[in-house]
């Protein structure tokens, strides 16, 4: 193994511009994977500072199945269990300070947000023991009091007896210190402790509680109790600890879904690229490899010293790119903090790495490398040891690249039924036909389309430009195979291009139709439920008397579960919410589709919803609400912008206060009447809600502005991404016309010792380069419209409407990258070719 | 017990619809420490013949025989075994490895056969000194001259103790000067290593080093002669096989 490994250290060393290359391809695919492995951790990790509890202290705590509040009387039917010590309910939530009430620190920094939890003092201290260092308890269960933790207090230099000002539903409110508490936060949130009912008051949810903790007397049999404790609560309760803001959870998870997609397919062309290197690094050593099996290695030494190339290559490359990978999220988060921070109001850390990163980077990294190697290390140790110590003159068998066309040809044809089908998977099939087709018939096209660009050629190359094409003529397959790792590159650019466009423009779609009000009062967190507090109905009726106020209507927000799929249920004004908003429709008529909602229990759900749930227009859906499991009759499919990423479900606010309890608007359209003095009205308004920080005024024009402009900044990550996708394909193209030139070393010395100048030599390279290039646009226009298409159609069919646009703008960029390509991926290699000594190469074996 | 029996063998190549008989029918003994020269016109098939019996081609029919073993029972991996242990090759362009040094490409049989890196260096070195490269240890062989790399690859063949050694065009790349001191090497391995040698040359004055040469003519034998124990000296040696070569 020793001796292997050493003499694939040589190998490597005795080629440094290949190996470098190719340890280049490996680093950025790693390099993205492992670095957008650590975007989501992070994100998580900052949003996990929203935890409720560090339940690690009771033996037993319940929530309710959607997270939601549930009315504290459920707790009166564990009363008689045998078992339990002691139990309390109480209602927590991280809320966002509004920046005129936010808490400054003794340094200076903002403390944005805080978990206020309401407790029941008397059954608290049944459960849990709150250590008071300075001050007393509450006076009584009603009194506007708090605890504070000596570490707030140290860091504001708070005490007892100070105020502080919380935004609640009814305006913001002054609440008293009355006590310090010294016990550790948790995950670095700010707990401050209230009575239960005023939290209650706080957040609009009077006798309700979100959190049920029990503490189990000694020596029972805990599992029996904790069965009969959910059996005596019922279906609607679960084991476990609060979580805030499950939509944002559900947005985190599918980012990460789409950025190791994205570096899935970033590995994969690696893969792609590691796979001709090795090819030809067979080809190259075919002498070499017969030499070794004529002294006596084996088929399995051959495969063994081969793969171990690649293994080194795979943990040099994987290693860097874990360094490159950190240090573009590092950079990748000065760009998008401040935009995140500003959208969703939460303080974004550094970079966080989980270990399952480091295991998947090296995994994939080191994997790929192998399998990449693997089939031409395969085929190199079944070259028989006479075949490689002759040169080869055998030409192909006649009728084999004919024979190869017709596969193809059959291939690329049945996979046109794919798109034909209309069938999500069919297309996923017909697209990986077409891939093989396209290899196979590759070569079959070299001639023709070679062809078809010599008369360009031709102009701009004259002579050099006909031997290039000769070139490429004499070795059909090698100039596919090239042609294909450009290609791959070139037609992801083309079809994420266009697919982010398309996005890009199905979003601007959704903000138009959802945002058709005069004004708006925003959260503060782009997130419904992140942190928002809110206000109640009776600053609804206040707008609403408003001279110059035409109509008025807000958004509430709760939580559910379907069928396996955790979703946000948004409470609508039926009647005014279509006046002043709307939903983009894709099934059912919006005409009937509101109207419908307010009698019985229908709904409207969102795409995403309809795909996870699988279901349609008129179907019933379940879900499981505070009130316990509740059918709802789907009237209609729509989406609005700010909830089109995560399952949604759209109801009346009556049936959202009758099943879940909810009465808080947490954002609110208006309207003014036609023809009034806006500046006015917008005064009067502001003069309104300035009890209600946490809100902010704008026209809707102004806010949907703001909101394009971040959707476009975040799309210039996405492009980020793209080309760094696509450079790998650039490293192959490089890497394969570097390997063409040290095979054709002989070649090259007898060009040039019969007459072809330096020049001539490196213009010959370049046109073939070219060449390549050309054919490898040309394969990946077609190949990227269609996986362009079949990506919007993924998109569809998880539900997320987006209509098909021809990436017109897309093409030209993958035509101008083709030709950039061209050029600077014979900058290397012609050089070389140019320098390389006359008479070494002509004894050259 | 001969070192190599040869009965009936032929080889027929295949190109496109033509076939080709590069060996025809060919009987051939060679007995231990024997050196043997096969000669022929181009295309006549002494290296389809040296290739077939180093296990480097299987014969479309016939028989071969290394030390009382038929190659054509044993297995892929058998035959790379045997040729491992009792086959020695040296070709006519050297064939050294380009990123080892002297050592290690020396080395690399008893490398590949599993034995102990210490153990194969130093047999390698021992062998390299024998053969007069002791300053040359460490050299790759694109520092090393064409006789250097030549020895080096004859060192390599030696590496395994092999019983049998198959040298085509050995001096084929080499100047007049380095391919006699090639070849006196090459004699030396027969007469003082005892080792069977069967060499493949078309140079007459190459030829002349051997105990025996085999005459080849569109894959027959068509001709034997022995030359040692004979008087006469290597250049009388040499016109006489030039004589025999010209008369097929």
């Amino acid at each position: 193994m020793i001796f292997d490994i050493k003499l694939a250290f040589r190998y490597l060393s005795g080629r440094k511009l290949r190996t470098f290359l190719t340890t280049l391809s490996i680093l950025f695919g790693v390099m993205i994977i492992f670095g957008l492995n650590g975007v989501i951790p992070s994100l998580q990790d900052s949003f996990r500072r929203g935890v409720m509890f560090s339940t690690g202290q009771v033996d037993f705590t319940v929530t309710s199945l959607t997270q939601g509040p549930f009315y504290e009387e459920a707790l009166d039917r564990l009363q008689g269990v045998k078992g339990i010590a002691g139990y309390t309910g109480s209602l927590s939530k991280n809320i966002l300070l509004p920046e005129s009430l936010s808490l400054k620190t003794n340094e200076g920094k903002r403390i944005s947000s805080l978990t206020l939890i309401g407790i029941d003092p008397i059954t608290y201290e049944t459960v849990r023991k709150i250590d008071l260092t300075e001050g007393g308890s509450f006076s009584g269960p009603e009194g506007w009091e708090a605890y504070i933790s000596e570490e707030l207090a140290k860091k504001t230099g708070k005490k007892v007896g100070d105020t502080l000002l919380l935004p609640t539903v009814s305006g913001e409110k002054e609440v008293r210190i009355v006590g310090i508490y010294k016990e550790p936060t948790g995950m670095g949130q700010e707990d401050i402790y209230l009575p239960l009912k005023i939290v209650q008051r706080m957040f609009g949810l009077p006798g309700q509680v979100n959190l049920a903790e029990m503490l189990f007397a000694p020596g029972i049999d805990q599992e029996h109790v904790k069965q009969e404790i959910l059996a005596l609560l019922g279906e609607g309760f679960q084991a476990g600890g609060q979580e805030a803001g499950s939509e944002m959870k559900a947005a985190l998870e599918m980012g990460q879904k789409i950025f190791t997609l994205f570096g899935l397919i970033a590995i994969m062309m690696d893969g792609f690229i590691l796979f001709i290197t090795f090819r030809t690094i067979a080809v190259e050593r075919r002498r070499e490899i017969g030499l070794l099996r004529a002294v006596g290695a084996t088929r399995g030494r051959i495969l063994r010293l081969m793969l171990w190339e690649g293994v080194i290559q795979g943990i040099i490359g994987t290693l860097l790119g874990m360094i490159a990978g950190f240090l573009f999220v590092r950079l990748l988060f000065l760009d998008i903090r401040p935009v995140t921070e500003e959208l969703i109001k939460m303080e974004i850390g550094d970079p966080v790495f989980p270990l399952e990163s480091y295991l998947l980077a090296i995994f994939l990294g080191v994997g790929i490398t192998i399998l990449g190697g693997i089939l031409p290390a395969i085929r190199a140790s079944r070259i028989s040891p006479l075949e490689a110590l002759r040169p080869s003159t055998v030409l192909p068998k006649r009728g084999e690249g004919g024979r190869k066309g017709w596969i193809g040809t059959l291939l690329l044809l049945l996979s046109l039924l794919g798109p034909l089908s209309g069938n999500l998977n069919l297309n996923m099939l017909g697209f990986f036909l077409f891939m093989a087709g396209l290899i196979f018939v590759g070569p079959v096209l070299i001639k023709p389309v070679t062809e078809g660009y010599s008369r360009v050629i031709g102009l701009l190359f004259a002579r050099e430009g006909q031997v290039a094409k000769g070139n490429l003529e004499n070795h059909p397959h090698r100039a596919s195979m090239t042609a294909f790792t450009l290609m791959i590159g070139l037609a992801l650019l083309i079809a994420l291009g266009g697919t982010v466009t398309s996005l890009i423009t199905a979003m601007n779609s959704y903000l138009e139709k959802s945002m058709g009000s005069d004004y708006i009062l925003a959260p503060q967190s782009l997130m419904l439920g992140g942190g928002n507090v809110g206000a109640d109905p009776e600053l609804t009726a206040k707008l609403k008397e408003i001279p110059g106020v035409a109509e008025v209507t807000g958004l509430r927000l709760s939580m559910a579960k379907g069928k396996e799929t955790n979703l946000q249920v948004i409470g609508i004004d039926p009647e005014v919410y279509p006046k002043v908003a709307g939903l983009a429709f894709t099934a059912g008529d919006p005409e009937r589709a509101f109207p419908l909602l307010k009698s019985g229990r229908n709904l409207i759900i969102n795409g995403i919803l309809a795909s996870s749930q699988q279901v349609k227009v008129n179907d019933e859906l379940m879900l499981s609400t505070p009130e316990g499991v509740k059918p709802y009759r789907v009237v209609g499919i729509g989406m609005d912008f700010l909830n089109a990423k995560i399952a949604t479900a759209y109801i009346s606010q009556e049936n959202l206060a009758r099943d879940f309890h909810e009465r808080t608007d947490l954002l609110l359209l208006i309207n003014k009447e036609k023809g009034v003095d806006g500046t006015a009205v917008e005064r009067a308004i502001r003069d309104g809600v300035k009890d209600y920080p946490a809100f902010t005024l704008s026209s809707t024009a102004a806010y949907r502005a703001e909101l394009e402009k971040q959707v476009a900044s975040m799309t210039s990550f996405y492009f980020l991404l793209l080309f760094a996708i696509a450079i790998p394909s650039l490293i192959g193209l490089v890497n394969t016309l570097a390997i063409a030139v040290m095979e054709r070393i002989r070649e090259i010395g007898v060009m040039r010792a019969i007459g072809a100048t330096r020049r001539q030599v490196k213009r010959i390279i370049l046109a073939e380069s070219l060449l390549l290039t050309g054919i490898g646009t040309l394969f990946s226009l077609v190949t990227g419209v269609w996986l362009g298409y079949f990506f919007v159609a993924a998109t569809n069919g998880m539900g997320f409407k987006v209509d098909y646009s021809f990436p017109v703008l897309g093409i030209l960029v993958g035509i101008s990258a083709g030709l950039l390509f061209g050029f600077i991926g014979a900058i290397i290699p012609s050089r070389h070719a140019a320098r390389v000594n006359l008479l070494n190469a002509l004894k050259y074996e | 017990m001969s070192m190599v029996v040869v009965k009936n063998l032929t080889k027929v190549y295949e190109s496109g619809s033509t076939q080709v008989q590069a060996v025809r029918s060919i009987n051939l003994t060679i007995e231990q420490g024997e050196f043997v020269a096969v000669m022929g016109p181009s295309g006549c098939g002494k290296s389809t013949l040296l290739h077939l019996l180093g296990g480097l081609d299987q014969p479309t029919s016939g028989n071969i025989y290394i030390e009382g073993i038929d190659l054509s029972t044993l297995s892929d991996h058998k035959l790379t075994e045997l040729r491992r242990r009792k086959i020695g090759f040296i070709f006519q362009y050297f064939n050294l490895i380009p990123v080892l040094d002297a050592v290690d490409n020396t080395a690399l049989p008893l490398i590949l056969d599993g034995a102990a890196p210490s153990v194969a260096k130093k047999k390698a070195v021992d062998w390299l000194e024998k053969l007069g490269l002791k300053e040359r240890f460490h050299n790759r062989p694109d520092q090393l001259s064409g006789g250097e790399q030549q020895r080096v690859a004859i060192a390599r063949a030696l590496a395994m103790e092999p019983a049998l050694i198959l040298a085509d065009e050995p001096t084929g790349n080499l100047d007049s000067k380095t391919g006699d001191e090639v070849i006196a090497l090459i004699r030396k391995i027969s007469v003082d290593w005892g080792r069977t040698v069967l060499m493949v040359t078309h140079d007459s004055r190459m030829a002349a080093y051997a105990d025996r040469i085999v005459f080849l003519k569109d894959g027959s034998i068509v001709d034997e002669t022995k030359l040692s124990g004979n008087e006469r000296n290597e250049a009388e040696k040499s016109e006489l096989i030039r004589e025999r070569v010209d008369r097929i």
